[in-house]
C-alpha cells in the first residue's frame, strides 16, 4: 500500500474501537500463519496496524494524517425510519365529539357580545326621574 | 336668586314668593321688596352653585346654602328665607315630595311634614340622587326598596353597568335586584345575564333578540348580524371593540373548519377546549405548535404537543397525556429497558418491549410485534445466520431503512444480494448496498475494481450522502495508486454540497502531497465547519506540522494565521491548546497578538493571554514594554497556589534565554539586569543561576560603562557583584558539590573583568591626577598668594586617586579565594600590579606636599 493507513489494513471502518481492530486482526491473522514465508510480510503490515490502532490513536476523531474510509461515519448507519428506527407518530385524538364544547364556546362569546351591547345601552339610556 | 337694583348698591336677592302680579324678593331686611312680574324679568338671573333642585323650598335652602358654604354674597336674613322655604314644604303632596327630594340633594334635615312620604320613596328619591356615587350606597338603597317595585332602577344599574362587570360582588348584588324585571324589562334580562360571572344558558338566543330589539338610532344595524351571527354558529361580519377573545376564537375556529390555516394565528385560539383544538388538528387548520410561548393552559398545550409534535414534546408532556406508544417508542431507542417494562400495558407498549427483547437477544414473543415488525425481523435474522453464500434480500428488507444497519457487516462482506426488480424499486436500498461492495473492495486492495464499483455508483444518482463516499472511496484508491490531482478532483467534487469533516481531512491530505499550500483550504474550512472541537483542533495542528515541515515554505502563511487567528478568537475548553497557539502566535504573529482579539476561558487562559501578549510586546522594540515586565509578570505567576503548570516551563525558558545573554562578550548584555533581578526577587531561580546571572549581569554592566568611559556605581557593584560573592561563601554548602567549583569560577570571573573594567576606568583618573597635579605645582610657582588653596586641591586630587584605588582593591579582596582560571589570574595580577603602582606613586605625591 502507498499510504498506510490502519484501518484499512485491518479491513475496518475509520475509527473502529481497539476491539474491533483486535477482532479483525484475528480474522486476517489467522490464514497468513499458514501462508508461510508468503504470508509474513502481511502479517507485518497487521502487527503495525493494530499497534498503530491500539497506542497512536487515542483520538481519531482529530487525527488528520490517515485516510478516512468511510469519511462519513454514519453512512452505513440508519438512514431512515422503520420498524428498527421508529419515527414518533401524533397522538389519536383524545377529546368525543366537540358539539358540547362548540356550544359552549358560542355562548361564552355571546355572553362576551352582550356585554358589550348592555355597555352600549347603558351609555344610552336616560336617568329616570325620582 | 337676582341682582336688585338699590339707591346706592346693587343686591343679590331671593324670591320668596309671587303675588298680585309682583314677585316678592328678599334682598335687605327682615321684609321682602314686591318686585312687579314685567320689572322682575329684566332682572339678571344669578346662578347659584348646588345640586339640582326640584322645589321652591329646594330653591331657598340652596341659596342659604350658597352663601354659608360657597361664600356667594347677600344680604337677605337666611331665617326669613328659611320661613319662606317651609311655608313650600306642605302645601301639597307635590310639593311636598319636591321637598323632601330637595332636601336629600342638598343633605339637610328632612322638613316638617315628612312623615306622610314612605320610606321606599324616601329610599328611592336618595338612589337617584346617588345614582353616580358609590356604587355599594347605591345598591344598599335599592335594596331598601320593595322587590318588584320601583322598576325604573333597572335604568340606575344600566347606565353603571361597566362598574357592576368590574366588581364582581355588586355585580352579583345587582343581579339580585334586577332578577324580578328580568320576565318582562329585556335591559334587565340583558344586564342580568351580562352580570352573570359564567354564561347562562341560551344567552346566544337571547343575544339574537335582544340585539334584533336595539334596532336604528343610535344602534347600528350591523349590532344584530353579529348577535345572530353568533346565535347562528357563522362567522360573524365584525367584531365587538376591545378584546373579545371569545368571539374571535369562535371566529377563528369557524374558519380553521372552513379550510383556512391557522397556524400563524394561535394567539387568537387560547379560550378553546381540547375538543374544538382536536377538530382543528383532525382538519389540518393546525400543524404546528407556535415557537415560544403559547395562549394555552400547560396541560392544553402539553397535550397538544402529543397531538402535532410527538417526537420532541417532553416526556412530563407525555406521561401527562398518558402517551405510552410515544414513551415505549422513546425507550426502546434509548435502550431504557426497566423503563420500557414500567409502562402500562398495551398492543404498541408490547411491540416495543419484544422488538427491544429481540434486539438484545432476549426471550420474547414473536406475538407481540406488529404484522410487519414480525415479518421484518425474521428475514434479518436468517439474512444475519452464519454462512459464507450471498443471500437475496427480501423485499420487506428492501424497503425499510432502519433494517440495514443490522446486515451492514454482511452487506460489507459481499453476502448480500438484491436482484434487478428490487434494485429498480428500491434504488436506495441498492444504493447502500453498492457502496458496503465498494468498501469491500477497498478494505479487499482491489483498486481497479474498487475504482470502477465506485464510479458506477457515483453515476447512479443515489442519496448525495452516498455519492460523496462513493467519491470518497474513489479518491482514495486513485491516491493509492499515485493519482493525487485525479482524487482531488473526486473529493472536491464530494466536497460540493453537502459534506463533512472526514471528506475535508482526506483532501487536506491528498492535497498536501501536491502541496502543502493547498491543503491548507481544507483545513480552514475545517475549522469553521467541524462541530466537534477535536477535529477542530486536530486541524491546526495539522496544518502548523505542514507548515513546519515543508522546506520551501519561509513565512508563517498567512492561511495558518488566519486558522489560529480565529481558533484564539473564540473560547476554547482545552487550556494547554489555547497556549500553545498563543505561543505559535508570540513566535510568528507578534503585532496581531499584541492586541488582536482573543478570547479566554478561566483564570488560568486569561492569566497565559496577559503573560504572552506582554511577551509579544517585549519582542516589539517600539513598544514599552521589555522582557523586565515580563520577568515581573512571571515572578507574579509563580506566587500563585496552585502554580500554573506551563509557568515552570515559561520560568525555564527564560532562564535559558538569560543564559545564552549572558555568555557572551561582556558588555553586549547588560539588558538582562532587570529580569535578572526580577526573577531573583521573585525567588525562581535555583541558587546556582541566582549567583551566575547576578554576577554576570554585574560584569556586563560593568563593561558597559567601562566602554562608555564610566564605572559602576558603589550600589550596583555591591548588589550584582559582591552580593553574589558574599552569598557564595554564605551559602556554599547549600550548592550541589559538583557546582561549588563551576560557579565559584564564574562568579570570580566576572568580578575580575569587573576589576578589571574599574582598573581600566582608574588609570584614566591616574592620568587626569597627574595631570592635574603637574598644573597645580606649575601654579604654585607663580600663584605665591593661593599656594594653601593649591596645595589643598593637590591633596583631594591624590584623596580622589585613592579612593578609586580603594575600590579596585575591593574587586581584589572580593576574588581572593575564589577559584580562578589562569587567564583570568594574570589579569588579576596585572590589575594587582597597577594598583601598586598608583599606590606608591599616590604616596610619592603626599609625601611632597
Amino acid at each position: 500500500m502507498r499510504h498506510r493507513n490502519p484501518y484499512v489494513i485491518l479491513g475496518i471502518p475509520f475509527g473502529s474501537s481497539r476491539e474491533q481492530a483486535n477482532i479483525a486482526f484475528a480474522r486476517k491473522a489467522r490464514p497468513l500463519r499458514r501462508a508461510g514465508p508468503a504470508g509474513r510480510e502481511q502479517m507485518t503490515d497487521l502487527t503495525w496496524a493494530l499497534n498503530q490502532i491500539d497506542e497512536g490513536l487515542t483520538q481519531p476523531a482529530a487525527a488528520m494524517a490517515i485516510y478516512r474510509i468511510p469519511a462519513d461515519p454514519n453512512v452505513f448507519a440508519t438512514t431512515g425510519g422503520g420498524v428498527f428506527a421508529p419515527v414518533a407518530e401524533p397522538m389519536p385524538r383524545r377529546s368525543p365529539d366537540s358539539r358540547a364544547a362548540f356550544d359552549q364556546l358560542r355562548e361564552a362569546a355571546a355572553h362576551e357580545y352582550l356585554r358589550y351591547l348592555v355597555l352600549l345601552r347603558g351609555s344610552e339610556v336616560a336617568p329616570p326621574a325620582p | 336668586m337676582v341682582v336688585v337694583p338699590g339707591r346706592l348698591l346693587k343686591r343679590r336677592g331671593v324670591a320668596v314668593d309671587e303675588l298680585d302680579g309682583a314677585v316678592w324678593v328678599l334682598a335687605k331686611g327682615e321684609e321682602p321688596t314686591a318686585v312687579p312680574i314685567a320689572e322682575f324679568d329684566q332682572l339678571r338671573v344669578c346662578e347659584v352653585p348646588g345640586p339640582p333642585v326640584l322645589g321652591a323650598a329646594g330653591r331657598l335652602w340652596r341659596a342659604n346654602n350658597a352663601r354659608q358654604s360657597t361664600g356667594v354674597k347677600g344680604s337677605w336674613p337666611e331665617y326669613t328665607a328659611e320661613v319662606a322655604a317651609a311655608r313650600f314644604t306642605g302645601v301639597t303632596l307635590g310639593r311636598r315630595r319636591a321637598a323632601a327630594i330637595d332636601a336629600i340633594a342638598l343633605d339637610r334635615p328632612a322638613p316638617p311634614g315628612q312623615p306622610a312620604l314612605t320610606s321606599s320613596e324616601l329610599d328611592w328619591y336618595q338612589a337617584c340622587v346617588d345614582a353616580a356615587g358609590p356604587l355599594s350606597t347605591l345598591l344598599d338603597r335599592l335594596a331598601r326598596l320593595p322587590a318588584a317595585r320601583y322598576p325604573s332602577r333597572v335604568a340606575l344599574l344600566l347606565r353603571r353597568a361597566g362598574d357592576l362587570m368590574a366588581d364582581r360582588e355588586q355585580a352579583d348584588r345587582a343581579r339580585t335586584l334586577l332578577e324580578p324585571f328580568v320576565e318582562d324589562d329585556p335591559d334587565a334580562r340583558a344586564l342580568y345575564m351580562a352580570l352573570a360571572a359564567e354564561p347562562v344558558p341560551f344567552t346566544a338566543a337571547f343575544v339574537k333578540d335582544f340585539t334584533r330589539g336595539l334596532g336604528g338610532s343610535p344602534y347600528p344595524e350591523a349590532l344584530a348580524a353579529v348577535g345572530a351571527a353568533i346565535a347562528d354558529g357563522i362567522r360573524p361580519a365584525a367584531f365587538p371593540p376591545g378584546r373579545a377573545p371569545s368571539v374571535r376564537a369562535l371566529d377563528a375556529w369557524l374558519a380553521g373548519m372552513a379550510g383556512s390555516g391557522l397556524d400563524g394565528a394561535v394567539d387568537v385560539l387560547g379560550p378553546l377546549s381540547p375538543d374544538l383544538l382536536d377538530d382543528l388538528v383532525d382538519t389540518g387548520a393546525l400543524t404546528r405548535m407556535p415557537a415560544g410561548s403559547t395562549p394555552w393552559s400547560p396541560t392544553v398545550a402539553g397535550y397538544l404537543r402529543c397531538r402535532l409534535e410527538p417526537g420532541t414534546a417532553p416526556p412530563d408532556d407525555l406521561t401527562a397525556a398518558g402517551f405510552h406508544s410515544e414513551l415505549a417508542r422513546r425507550y426502546f431507542l434509548a435502550g431504557a429497558d426497566e423503563r420500557l417494562s414500567a409502562l402500562p400495558d398495551g398492543p404498541k407498549v408490547r411491540h416495543y418491549r419484544a422488538l427491544h427483547a429481540q434486539r438484545t437477544g432476549a426471550p420474547h414473543e414473536a406475538e407481540d410485534l406488529e404484522p410487519v415488525a414480525r415479518k421484518l425481523v425474521a428475514a434479518v435474522a436468517r439474512l444475519r445466520e452464519p454462512g459464507t453464500e450471498a443471500r437475496d434480500l427480501p423485499e420487506v428488507v428492501a424497503a425499510d431503512p432502519s433494517s440495514w444497519a443490522l446486515l451492514s457487516e454482511a452487506g460489507l462482506r459481499g453476502h448480500l444480494r438484491l436482484d434487478a426488480d428490487l434494485r429498480l424499486r428500491y434504488p436506495a436500498c441498492a444504493a447502500w448496498l453498492d457502496l458496503c461492495e465498494v468498501q469491500r473492495l477497498v478494505f479487499d486492495g482491489s483498486w481497479p475494481e474498487a475504482a470502477a464499483a465506485g464510479r458506477a455508483l457515483v453515476t447512479s444518482g443515489a442519496d448525495e450522502a452516498v455519492l460523496d463516499e462513493a467519491r470518497n472511496m474513489v479518491a482514495f484508491v486513485e491516491w493509492q495508486l499515485g493519482r493525487p490531482t485525479v482524487a482531488i478532483r473526486e473529493l472536491e467534487q464530494a466536497l460540493a454540497g453537502q459534506y463533512n469533516a472526514g471528506l475535508l481531512v482526506n483532501a487536506a491530505l491528498v492535497a498536501a502531497e501536491v502541496s502543502t499550500r493547498s491543503a491548507y483550504p481544507h483545513l480552514a474550512a475545517m475549522t469553521r465547519f467541524a462541530e466537534d472541537p477535536q477535529v477542530r483542533k486536530g486541524a491546526i495542528i495539522r496544518a502548523l506540522g505542514l507548515w513546519l515541515a515543508d522546506d520551501t515554505a519561509e513565512e508563517y502563511p498567512p492561511e495558518v494565521a488566519d486558522m489560529v487567528r480565529r481558533a484564539l478568537g473564540a473560547p476554547l475548553a482545552d487550556d494547554e491548546f489555547h497556549r500553545s497557539l498563543l505561543l505559535t502566535s508570540v513566535f510568528h504573529d507578534t503585532a496581531w497578538l499584541s492586541d488582536g482579539p482573543v478570547a479566554a476561558s478561566g483564570t488560568d487562559q486569561s492569566a497565559a493571554l496577559a503573560y504572552f501578549r506582554l511577551r509579544a510586546r517585549a519582542i516589539q522594540p517600539e513598544r514599552k514594554e521589555d522582557f523586565a515586565d515580563v520577568a515581573r509578570m512571571l515572578a507574579t505567576l509563580w506566587a500563585r497556589s496552585p502554580r500554573p503548570d506551563w509557568v515552570r516551563d515559561q520560568r525555564d525558558w527564560l532562564r535559558d534565554l538569560i543564559d545564552r545573554l549572558v555568555h557572551r562578550k561582556f558588555g553586549e548584555a547588560p539588558g538582562v539586569t532587570g529580569m535578572v533581578e526580577a526573577l531573583v526577587a521573585g525567588k525562581l531561580l535555583e541558587l546556582r543561576d541566582e549567583l551566575i546571572f547576578t554576577a554576570q549581569a554585574g560584569a556586563h554592566v560593568a563593561a558597559a560603562l567601562g566602554n562608555d568611559g564610566d564605572a559602576l556605581s558603589s550600589d550596583v557593584e555591591h548588589r550584582l557583584l559582591f552580593g553574589p560573592v558574599r552569598q557564595y561563601w554564605a551559602r556554599l554548602t547549600d550548592l550541589d558539590t559538583d557546582d561549588v567549583e563551576p560557579v565559584g569560577e564564574e562568579i570570580g570571573r566576572c568580578v575580575v573583568m569587573s576589576g578589571l573594567a574599574m582598573a581600566v576606568f582608574t588609570e584614566q583618573v591616574f592620568e587626569k591626577v597627574c595631570q592635574r597635579w603637574n598644573e597645580l605645582i606649575a601654579q604654585e610657582r607663580w600663584d605665591v598668594q593661593n599656594r594653601p588653596y593649591l596645595r589643598q586641591n593637590r591633596v583631594k586630587a591624590l584623596d580622589l586617586l585613592d579612593t578609586w584605588i580603594g575600590r579596585c582593591r575591593g574587586y581584589l579582596t572580593a576574588a581572593e579565594r575564589l577559584p580562578l582560571s589562569q587567564d583570568i589570574q594574570a589579569i588579576r595580577d596585572n590589575i594587582q600590579k597597577n594598583i601598586r603602582d598608583w599606590a606608591t606613586e599616590s604616596r610619592r605625591l603626599r609625601n611632597m606636599l
